[in-house]
């Protein structure tokens, strides 16, 4: 093999775990997000009832 | 408890992650036909298989949830086709660049390429109706129903290079037909344990975030009850 093509496939390598690592990164930081939406959702929803529930 | 098992999936899941990607890249020889873009496959292939597996087990949680109405089914089901759908990518995104080196083509409509596709964009469209229905029976009913319909897809793309008369450009099994060499066959298998480990621990995360969801909504029927 010639070492332009050596090059090229490393260089495509490279790409392919980028972009393999990329999406699972990306996916891992929407799921922390959204769960810290719910939290905080989930958390004032809860102190509204307890407020309603003390008046 | 639940944090628990979430952390050791997704830390024994990254650690063997890192272990296999070191044997795959210093320990393996190039391949003498594709060179060094070969190893893509590690990371190709489990993405998918694992993605079948979810969307096998959510296959079984939605006709669960059919018979049984128990929304814990539907949240099973929803969790891991979020994942799969997620592996999809990775396999379908890793293949059009493994494809652009090695056919000089990012995309080509065959059927093996077309099917896992359409299988992302079923599921995709999954993801997508579920905020639409607003009231959790019905959302749960169509979601069930649209995932039993979606898995259709799934076997046709397995038997999609196996099909007699299928002209294809995507390289046909080797898995069973023992056409890989057996120094790929451990990285290959850790590779499937290792995004099989990391996916567990994400359907769980996922899993909890649609429990908290539900409360959620159990709480604003509550406060509108009031």
């Amino acid at each position: 093999m010639d070492p332009t093509a050596i090059i090229t496939n490393l260089k495509f390598l490279f790409y392919g775990y980028s972009a393999a690592f990329l999406i699972l990164l990306g996916f891992v930081l929407i799921l922390v997000s959204r769960g810290r939406r719910i939290d905080q959702e989930l958390k004032r929803l809860k102190s509204l009832v307890e407020d309603k529930d003390k008046t | 408890m639940r944090e628990k098992l979430i952390y050791a999936l997704g830390i024994l899941g990254t650690l063997v992650m890192i272990y296999n990607l070191h044997t795959i890249f210093l320990d393996l020889p190039d391949e003498a036909m594709q060179g060094a873009v070969y190893r893509i496959l590690f990371i190709h292939v489990p993405a998918v298989l694992n993605a079948f597996t979810f969307l096998t087990v959510a296959l079984c949680t939605s006709v669960a949830f059919l018979s049984t109405k128990k929304f814990i089914y539907d949240s099973i089901s929803v969790a891991c086709i979020e994942v799969a759908t997620a592996f999809m990518l990775v396999n379908l995104v890793t293949g059009s660049i493994w494809g652009r080196n090695q056919w000089g083509i990012w995309w080509t409509w065959d059927l093996r390429l077309t099917s896992m596709l359409i299988c992302f964009l079923l599921y995709l469209g999954y993801l997508l109706m579920r905020p639409a229905i607003a009231e959790p029976t019905q959302r749960a009913t169509m979601s069930a129903f649209i995932g039993i319909f979606a898995f259709a897809d799934v076997p046709l793309v397995i038997m999609a290079i196996r099909l007699p008369n299928v002209r294809t450009q995507h390289p046909g099994p080797v898995l069973e037909t023992g056409g890989m060499d057996p120094s790929f066959n451990a990285p290959f298998g850790l590779g499937m344990l290792a995004l099989f480990l990391i996916g567990s621990a994400l359907v769980l995360v996922r899993l909890h975030q649609e429990t908290s969801r539900r409360e959620i909504d159990s709480i604003r029927r509550e406060l509108h009850a009031v």
